[in-house]
């Protein structure tokens, strides 16, 4: 589906699906969409791809957490410290150098 | 840039993503092309040209800025591909790498990619995208930390020299960039991280393309391509335009080997893995690995200094085999070759399509004496691995050990004669087509004699392979020629005789010889592809270069403009 179409409608979808599945697996298959199937969106789209990955790594859900950052890491190659099983002090300095990224990455378009 | 090519450079690019190579100097100067006369010779060690579909890659008298020609790089929109110059250096995971090419671009809004790459190849991530230069939409960027950063409005038709000094171990690189004209750097940049912040990422490859998702029409010029560890260092030595290796160089490596193995009471030892494809591993596969941190235990298993280590349950069966391989390894060298054996049909069960682990089972085989399931394997390998010098050498050990090679002879009967003439798929099997097919067939044609032909199909193989690793190329070239003229006596194919005999003759470096043998075996139907590599280097070693060159662009393609 993202293959065919970089319409940020099919991006909003799937990470509709990925947040907020009550299905796991569905949530997984559409975190994988979004990290393999995705390899043409514009550098606006990948913006704002990357501040609702990020975003997502503080879901209540730990699944979400753990595919959000496995998406981020695929996509970037790069984790900047996060694991969904640390504690909250060590993931929230991951995600505020997440945000320092991405606003770096914005600056740049 | 995403493009992966099926053959030895690219196997031991893999191969030294691992390690096995560790310790290996490098030579301080690796790569360096001007694109004047004599610097240009596409080759496995060189670089490669892809010019699929509607782009090209080709020299250009159009501009320069050395010499008179530079390189020319046209991708054209829309057409399912992207042209592409792609070349291997030695890896290197620390110390410096300099790089330098000079970029003139005729339209700046349409893409283009530069990159240096390790064995992780062209993606973001651990081994992967090194450092990166993209222009798009007017702008010259660098990829640093995962993000394309921008670096200057480019001028169209002006040349930019692009300099990068990079700390491989440390991931992090100064980058400057001239514009034309004008003496003060535009861009000079410290310190900054490599394409996704890893420091100690193994660089190994570099490629120069249009865009990968087909928007691009780019026409562009690059010149004075230099990669290096250090200045003024002198280019490593070529034997061939393109080559640091003959071919026969390899089985002269095996040959090293065989005496090894032959010498009383020497182990035995498993095959060097040339490519992580031969132990069941594809180039996704490996970036799964590193993605569930599980690269590091690849280079282990596959670092032959390594002790063996278990994995978890949880590994990919991948891994699983190849942890198995690696303990019956252990076993082999140990003279435990019961235990290896098993450990290596495991393996192969786990793995089948993972060569190496057939290639264990034959040595594990040859060290037991178990000759009837070492001819089992060798026809059920042939396919696959007839022109692989580990093959020649477990063929040559098992014919060494069984002493009965004589039998290979009975080839050059007249009886052979008559039977090729009534079994015309005799003739294929002698020739080394062992396919179920030929197989099916001879048991048809000849149903008392079947499993005797195929026994001196064997011997007359391990006869070949035995008297080369041997050193004996004067016997194996003249058996090679006998075989071929039953053959062709008979009316069956000859060619894959004549190209042996062609090995031979270059083996002893017959090279007028060589050359008549090759361009026999290629009008009796040998592989193309083969004979046309092998003459390559023969018309190189006999100064035809004109005919070196257009025999080895067929194959890896020219920058010569069409």
């Amino acid at each position: 589906m993202g293959r065919v179409s970089n319409d940020p409608k099919v991006v909003d979808t799937l990470l509709d699906i990925m947040r907020h599945d009550g299905n796991a697996h569905f949530r997984d298959k559409a975190a994988c969409a979004l990290t393999y199937d995705q390899p043409y969106l514009t550098e606006e789209q990948k913006v704002l791809l990357y501040e609702k990955l990020i975003d997502a790594l503080s879901d209540p859900e730990p699944q979400v957490q753990f595919i959000a950052n496995l998406a981020l890491k695929i996509r970037t190659g790069q984790h900047k410290g996060f694991n969904p099983l640390a504690p909250p002090e060590q993931k929230r300095k991951s995600i505020e150098a997440w945000k320092k990224w991405l606003a770096e990455y914005r600056a740049n378009l | 840039m995403a493009r992966r090519i099926p053959r030895q450079p690219l196997a031991a690019a893999l191969l030294l993503a691992f390690s096995l190579t560790a310790g290996a100097e490098s030579p301080p100067f690796l790569v360096r092309y001007s694109f004047e006369d004599g610097a240009t010779a596409t080759g496995s060690d060189t670089f490669t040209v892809f010019r699929n579909a509607k782009g090209s890659v080709q020299l250009s008298t159009a501009f320069h800025v050395s010499g008179y020609r530079s390189l020319e790089i046209r991708d054209v929109a829309g057409d399912h591909d992207f042209p592409e110059l792609q070349g291997f250096f030695p890896e290197r995971r620390d110390g410096w790498l300099t790089f330098h090419f000079a970029l003139l671009t005729t339209d700046p809004r349409q893409e283009l990619n530069a990159a240096l790459a390790g064995p992780g190849w062209f993606q973001l991530g651990e081994d992967g995208i090194a450092v990166w230069i993209i222009v798009r939409d007017g702008v010259l960027r660098h990829v640093s930390d995962s993000i394309p950063k921008r670096l200057l409005p480019l001028k169209a038709f002006t040349w930019y020299g692009i300099d990068v000094e990079y700390d491989v171990a440390r991931g992090r690189y100064d980058l400057r960039v001239t514009e034309e004209g004008n003496p003060e750097p535009v861009v000079s940049l410290k310190n900054q991280p490599n394409a996704s912040s890893q420091p100690g990422a193994a660089v190994n490859v570099f490629s120069f393309i249009g865009d990968l998702a087909d928007r691009s029409n780019v026409v562009y010029y690059v010149d004075d391509f230099v990669l290096g560890s250090e200045r003024g260092a002198k280019p490593p030595p070529f034997v061939a335009p393109g080559r640091r290796k003959f071919f026969v160089d390899r089985f002269a490596e095996q040959a090293s080997l065989f005496r090894r193995l032959r010498q009383p009471g020497s182990p035995s030892s498993c095959p060097a893995v040339l490519d992580v494809a031969e132990v069941g591993i594809s180039p996704q596969e490996i970036f799964t690995l590193r993605a569930s941190n599980r690269l590091e235990i690849l280079g282990t298993l596959l670092d032959p200094q390594a002790r063996p280590s278990g994995v978890d349950a949880s590994a990919p069966p991948e891994l699983r085999a190849l942890a198995l391989w690696k303990a019956g390894c252990e076993d082999l060298e140990a003279g435990r070759a019961l235990n290896a054996l098993a450990a290596f049909e495991e393996a192969a069960r786990q793995e089948p399509e993972a060569a190496i682990y057939g290639l264990s089972r034959l040595l594990a085989l040859v060290s037991l004496r178990k000759f009837q399931e070492v001819d089992d394997l060798l026809v059920d390998l042939h396919a696959r691995c007839r022109d692989d010098p580990r093959y020649a050498l477990a063929s040559a050990l098992a014919g060494a050990q069984r002493g009965d090679l004589d039998e290979a002879r009975a080839w050059l009967d007249p009886a052979a004669a008559e039977a090729l003439r009534k079994v015309p798929s005799l003739g294929r099997l002698a020739t080394g087509d062992w396919s179920e097919e030929v197989f099916a067939a001879v048991r048809a044609g000849a149903p008392e004699e079947w499993k005797r032909w195929r026994a001196l199909s064997l011997a007359s193989e391990q006869r070949f392979h035995l008297a080369m690793l041997e050193g004996r190329t004067a016997e194996a070239r003249d058996f090679a020629i006998q075989m071929a003229q039953h053959l062709k006596a008979a009316g069956a194919p000859a060619g894959a005789w004549l190209e042996r005999a062609g090995d031979a003759a270059f083996a002893r470096r017959d090279l007028d010889e060589a050359r008549q043998l090759y361009g026999q075996a290629k009008l009796a139907g040998a592989r193309e592809v083969s004979i046309l590599l092998k003459l390559a280097d023969v018309h190189f070693l006999l100064g035809d270069l004109a005919a070196e060159k257009a025999l080895r662009e067929t194959f890896y393609g020219s920058l010569d403009p069409r």
